[in-house]
C-alpha cells in the first residue's frame, strides 16, 4: 500500500486553504476597510454582516453563533481583549478605543474564544465503528490496565482505567482503535492548554510562550492571537494625510519571500510596503547579520559549554522557564528584529518602526519593557496581505526595482531551520578559522524540550545550539501564507541572490 | 492555445492569492489526469471581477468564469468536462 505519510496532528492543516483561514482573512480585509472608509466605530454592529452572511450558516449551526464568534474575531483584531460572554455586555464594548494609531494590545496575546469552542475530547484512545468485536481481540489481550471489555458488539475502552499506552492500537487487526487528541494541545509544545470547568480550552498564560501554532491547529477557528492592523492602518492613515509627519519604517522578516504568490518577487513586495505609504523598507536579515557576527565572535573564547541562539522567542523565554541553569548560555545579543529596529532609530529617533514578519511572538517581544521603545507595532505576512488587499495593491503588477541589498546569503537563510547555526559556524570558520563547533538544532517547542534535557543528562554535548519554535523554523510561522515547503525553497533561492555570503563582518563587527 | 482540450485560467493577483488561488493551482498542478488533459495558466488581477477579493478566487474554465472558486467545486467541474471530452 501507498505510504501517505503521516504528518504531526498540528501540522495536518498548514498550507491548506480552509474555511478557518478564509474566515480570518476575511475578516481581516474587512476590518482595513471599515477604517479606511472612515467609518464610526459606531457603526462597527454592521461590520460582521460584511463577513458573514445571515441566515447562511456556513462555519457553524446558525448564524446567530458565527455572530458572536466574528464580533470576538472583530475585537481581537482591533487588538482588544474578547469580553466574557458572561458579563452581559456588548461585544464591541470599548471598541472606539481601538480607533486610534496608539498602540492598544496587551498580553494574553493568544486567547480562546468560548463561543467558537467545541470543547473536543482532550486525550483519548477510542474505538471506532471499525470495530468487528473479533474473536482473537489482541487489544484486550495486551491491554496492561483491563481497561477493555465488549460490552456490545465493539471494544469499549474504560477512560478512567487507561493509560493511553497504545499497545491495544499497535495489535488491533483492523486499525480499529485510535488516539483522539485535542489539536491545540496538541500543538502546544509547552502543554499550557487543559481543559476549565466547563470544558472549554483554556490557556495558562503563565506557561504560554505565544509561538501562535495553536492559532492555526484549531479546526473550529477557536483560537485566535491579538492584531495591530487597525491600528497601523491607523497610522498609515494619518501619515498619507500629514505629509510633514514622522516616518515609518517596515522591517521585514527573512522568510517574506514567496509569500504572496510564487509570481511575486521580493522587490515587488517591497514595493508594494512603499504603497502603503511606509518611507522605507528594510530586511530584518540585517539584523541577523548582526546577531551573527556577534555570536560568531563568542567563539574566539574556550566556551566550556553550550551557547543557545537567540533569535527566537518562544524558544527562548521556553528554554530559560523549563531550564533555568541555563538561562546564562542563552546569547543576550537582542533579536534580528531589534537589532534592525535599533539601527533605524539610531539614525531617526521620531521614527515608528513597524515589523513584519510569520510570527506571533513578536507581538509579545514587542510588548516587553526592553523592546517597545525599538518596535512599534508588529504585523504578520497575512495581515499585511489582507493590507494589500484593502488598498488595491496588485503585486505582481508592481515595479521589480529597485534591487534588495541589506544583507548577505547567510542572514537571510535564518528563516529556515538550522539556517542560524549554518550562518554562525560558517561566518566562524571564515572569520576565526574555527572549524570544530558541535552544533545541534530543534524546531517546534516540544523537540526544543527535548534536546535541552538530553543536554541536561549529559547525553550530547554540543557547542551551538538553535532552537525554532515552528515546524522548519521561522517558514513554517503562524502568520504565514504561503505553505512552509514553498516558502522555505523561496528563502533559499533570494539568499543565493545576495551580493555577499557572509555578513559585511567590517562595519558590523565590533573590531577586534 | 495547445493541443490540451479543456484550458483552466486561476487569477494569480493579490487579491485571489490571498483567498487561496495557490492553494487551487497547486490542488489541479497536482492531479496527473488534469495535467494530461488540461493547460493551466495563470492570469492577471481584473479588479472589478472579483469585487476586491469579496469574490475571489477567480477561476475560468474555457470561457465559463467561476467566482469565490473552491478546490474541491472546481476539481469536480474540471474532472467532469474531462469525461465529456
Amino acid at each position: 500500500m501507498k505510504d501517505i505519510g503521516v504528518k504531526r496532528v498540528f501540522e495536518r492543516m498548514r498550507g491548506i486553504y480552509t474555511p478557518v483561514t478564509d474566515l480570518r482573512r476575511r475578516l481581516l480585509m474587512e476590518t482595513v476597510r471599515f477604517i479606511l472608509d472612515k467609518k464610526d466605530p459606531s457603526e462597527i454592529e454592521a461590520l460582521p454582516y460584511d463577513i458573514i452572511e445571515m441566515g447562511k450558516p456556513t462555519y457553524r449551526c446558525c448564524s446567530y453563533r458565527e455572530l458572536s464568534i466574528v464580533k470576538q474575531r472583530i475585537r481581537l483584531a482591533f487588538g482588544l481583549a474578547p469580553v466574557d460572554e458572561k458579563a452581559h455586555t456588548s461585544l464591541f464594548k470599548d471598541i472606539e478605543k481601538a480607533f486610534t494609531s496608539e498602540k492598544v494590545i496587551t498580553t494574553p496575546l493568544v486567547n480562546v474564544i468560548k463561543a467558537a469552542c467545541e470543547k473536543c475530547p482532550e486525550d483519548q484512545v477510542i474505538v471506532t465503528d471499525k470495530c468487528q468485536a473479533c474473536m482473537a481481540h489482541p487489544c484486550s489481550i495486551v491491554c496492561p490496565r483491563n481497561a477493555i471489555s465488549f460490552p456490545d458488539d465493539k471494544a469499549h475502552i474504560d477512560q478512567e482505567k487507561c493509560i493511553k499506552c497504545m499497545k491495544c492500537v499497535q495489535v488491533c487487526p483492523y486499525s480499529a482503535i485510535t488516539r483522539m487528541v485535542r489539536p491545540c494541545a496538541e500543538a502546544c509544545g509547552v502543554q499550557a492548554i487543559d481543559s476549565d470547568e466547563e470544558g472549554y480550552a483554556r490557556i495558562h498564560q503563565e506557561i504560554c510562550v505565544s509561538c501562535g501554532l495553536c492559532t492555526v491547529s484549531c479546526p473550529f477557528a477557536a483560537i485566535s492571537d491579538k492584531s495591530e492592523i487597525a491600528q497601523v492602518t491607523h497610522a498609515l492613515m494619518e501619515h498619507n494625510e500629514r505629509s510633514n509627519h514622522q516616518k515609518l519604517y517596515a522591517i521585514v522578516a527573512p522568510s517574506f519571500t514567496g509569500q504572496f504568490g510564487v509570481k511575486v518577487t521580493p522587490e515587488m513586495i517591497f514595493e508594494g510596503i512603499r504603497r502603503l505609504g511606509f518611507d522605507r523598507v528594510m530586511e530584518v536579515a540585517y539584523g541577523a547579520d548582526h546577531d551573527t557576527v556577534i555570536l560568531a565572535e563568542k567563539f574566539k573564547e574556550e566556551q566550556g559549554t553550550f551557547l543557545g541562539t537567540s533569535c527566537c522567542p518562544s524558544w527562548v523565554m521556553t528554554a530559560k522557564s523549563a531550564y533555568p541553569d541555563f538561562a546564562g548560555n542563552i546569547a543576550q545579543s537582542f533579536t534580528p528584529m531589534v537589532e534592525t529596529a535599533l539601527k533605524i532609530k539610531e539614525s531617526d529617533a521620531n521614527a515608528k518602526v513597524i515589523f513584519i514578519g510569520p510570527c506571533i511572538a513578536k507581538k509579545y517581544e514587542a510588548l516587553t519593557e526592553e523592546v517597545a521603545g525599538y518596535v512599534d507595532y508588529v504585523l504578520t505576512f497575512e495581515e499585511l496581505a489582507a493590507l494589500f488587499v484593502a488598498y488595491d495593491i496588485d503585486l505582481p503588477t508592481l515595479e521589480q526595482s529597485p534591487a534588495i541589498k541589506d544583507a548577505s546569503a547567510l542572514g537571510r537563510g535564518y528563516a529556515n531551520a538550522s539556517g542560524v547555526g549554518t550562518a554562525i559556524i560558517r561566518t566562524a570558520e571564515e572569520e576565526f578559522g574555527i572549524t570544530d563547533i558541535k552544533f545541534e538544532k530543534a524546531d517546534t517547542l516540544s523537540a526544543c524540550l527535548d534536546m535541552l534535557k538530553g543536554i541536561a543528562k549529559g547525553e550530547t554535548h554540543p557547542d551551538l545550539v538553535e532552537g525554532m519554535a515552528c515546524p522548519g523554523g521561522c517558514v513554517g510561522g503562524p502568520g504565514t501564507l504561503a505553505s512552509p515547503s514553498t516558502a522555505a525553497r523561496h528563502v533559499a533561492r533570494f539568499a543565493a541572490a545576495a551580493d555577499s555570503v557572509f555578513p559585511n563582518f567590517e562595519e558590523e563587527g565590533t573590531k577586534s | 492555445m495547445s493541443d490540451k482540450k479543456i484550458d483552466i485560467f486561476v487569477c494569480m493577483g493579490t487579491n485571489c492569492t490571498f483567498r487561496g488561488a495557490s492553494q487551487l493551482i497547486e490542488a489541479l498542478r497536482s492531479e496527473k489526469k488534469i495535467q494530461e488533459y488540461c493547460s493551466i495558466h495563470e492570469m492577471p488581477c481584473s479588479d472589478s471581477v472579483c469585487d476586491h477579493s469579496r469574490r475571489s478566487p477567480v477561476v475560468k474554465i474555457d470561457d465559463e468564469l467561476f467566482l469565490q472558486a473552491k478546490p474541491e467545486v472546481i476539481l469536480e467541474e474540471v474532472y467532469k468536462r474531462i469525461k465529456n471530452t
